[in-house]
């Protein structure tokens, strides 16, 4: 290096040395999207194998009866459970669709999340805590590899077993434990001859085998639009859905769910969030249009609204004003979301 | 955590590699940025991405210089997207509070290195700061030893040229 170059470098690391703010990694969430990113990377590269991922018919609180054989409408009259998705909707009418539903679930799980689009569709019955219990359902059209996610270093092996009347399997890389040291996958053949797969880790319960085998009865595979907190009385054309999500992660935030629906717009990028009023404020982009309606908040971003060219709709103003907020009580909430 | 493989499993090692090497990813990502709060969102990209290929970055005999890649590859990648960044507007009291201690020799170097296009950012962060040579870095940035030399070349010179106040090497002025 020349006298220069070595003073470069200096005050290179003089600058990386300056004065920071607390540093803000999420080592959890890096590992939570980098699932959902093998899952969906994997089965894109299936060849048309589609990772279905699928619904859970009952969100919180969890059931605790025996397994459904399909998802089942509860009675509007019972609180106890909130309404499950069983109507298809008119195409469109839904940016949340699930292809295929839980039945009964262990009570560590907590709620449902799911996701739908660009970086992935997914769905999530979890618990919560730090480490909160995870219990993925995907459904493939053809069996996917034993190792799936190539991450057992060639020594995945299958165990026999049966779910309900249904011949499956457990992928492990220890015949001896099925459950493969708590990272379990559990598979088997639907009715219509797909597979189905729950992949199950973080589960801190009596009798996990069991556990997984009894979820794995209560699944059944369709198309189910998932309830969502709000109505929208039109979006204009070129609205493009990107990504959908709804996640719940109470422990983390304190904000018991937020939905999330990201749009592209002549190339610019437009949000709605949808969150229980005093909920914080969604991050991004773009300065934030809200309102709060029925106490629940919901926001409009645009991050370059020329570009969006909203105009003739009132911009993120009328857009916002397209929407129609459905209140927290999740009995309220509906699959017909868009029209 | 749950054993993926063998040994300590999957999440351990992973875990323990990033716990370890996180701030100075961070630096590494704020030189190329000039942001600390981007540098946070560089990061928790970069090591996503790491997490969805750890099966295969895990075996690299530098692992190293494999997360650096990724975090350098997404921020060029941002460069070019829209989508950059729906979620990185968290301008917050701490960065202000960092700016304000700030000494004017490390502004004026931060404000040069934002004045140089992406890839010549990118080139003497890793030339000078990650002290790689020419080839290392031809390889971290998909391009010929030639293509690092002429980037080098223009950043130095853009470099001096704004800093001519202060010219580099010259202490004394």
């Amino acid at each position: 290096m020349t006298e220069e170059t070595t003073d470069l470098a200096t005050r290179l690391r003089e600058l990386a040395e300056s004065p920071a703010p607390p540093m803000a990694l999420d080592l959890d969430a890096a590992k939570r999207a980098g699932r959902r990113r093998r899952r969906f990377r994997v089965s894109a590269a299936a060849g048309g194998c589609a990772a279905v991922i699928v619904a859970a018919s009952v969100v919180l609180p969890p059931l605790l009866d025996g397994p459904s054989p399909a998802p089942q409408a509860s009675s509007p009259s019972d609180p106890a459970r909130p309404p499950v998705p069983t109507a298809k909707t008119a195409a469109g009418a839904n940016p949340m669709i699930a292809k295929a539903g839980f039945g009964w679930l262990p009570e560590v799980i907590r709620g449902v999340e799911y996701g739908v689009g660009a970086h992935g569709d997914y769905t999530l019955a979890i618990g919560d805590g730090q480490y909160p219990a995870m219990i993925w359902l995907a459904v493939y059209d053809k069996e996917p590899p034993a190792d799936r996610l190539g991450e057992m270093g060639g020594e995945a092996v299958k165990v026999p077993t049966k779910v309900g009347d249904r011949d499956g399997y457990w992928v492990t890389v220890n015949p001896a434990d099925p459950l493969n040291g708590g990272d379990s996958y559990l598979r088997w053949r639907t009715g219509d001859g797909r597979w189905a797969e729950l992949n199950a880790y973080y589960l801190d319960i009596p009798d996990v085998r069991q556990t997984l085998l009894r979820v794995a009865e209560g699944v059944t595979v369709g198309d189910y639009p998932v309830p969502l907190p709000l109505r929208i009385s039109g979006l204009p054309g070129g609205f493009h859905l990107a990504d959908g999500l709804l996640s719940r992660r109470p422990s983390q935030d304190g904000v018991p769910w937020t939905m999330q629906l990201f749009y592209t717009v002549n190339g610019a990028n437009v949000v709605i969030d949808v969150r229980p009023e005093g909920g914080g404020a969604p991050d991004g982009r773009g300065e934030p249009v809200c309102t709060t309606e029925n106490s629940l908040r919901a926001c409009v971003r645009i991050d370059r609204p020329n570009a969006a060219d909203l105009g003739s709709i009132g911009g993120a103003q009328g857009l916002l004003d397209r929407i129609t907020l459905l209140g927290p009580d999740e009995r309220d909430w509906t699959t017909t979301v868009i029209g | 955590m749950p054993p993926m493989r063998t040994g300590r499993g999957r999440d351990a090692e992973f875990t323990e590699y990033v716990t370890a090497r996180a701030p100075w990813l961070r630096q590494v990502a704020y030189l190329l940025c000039g942001d600390w709060h981007r540098a946070d969102d560089l990061v928790q990209t970069g090591v996503t991405k790491l997490y969805t290929n750890w099966h295969r970055a895990s075996t690299a005999w530098n692992l190293d210089g494999y997360a650096r890649k990724t975090v350098v590859n997404t921020f060029l990648a941002e460069q070019r997207t829209a989508w950059r960044r729906l979620v990185d507007l968290r301008h917050s009291q701490e960065e202000l509070v960092a700016r304000e201690s700030d000494h004017d020799a490390v502004l004026d170097l931060r404000a040069a290195l934002g004045e140089l296009p992406p890839r010549q950012r990118a080139t003497v962060v890793l030339r000078y700061f990650c002290d790689l040579p020419v080839a290392e870095v031809a390889r971290t940035l998909d391009c010929s030893a030639g293509t690092v030399k002429s980037q080098t070349a223009h950043a130095i010179e853009t470099l001096r040229a704004r800093l001519r106040s202060e010219p580099i090497g010259t202490p004394e002025g």
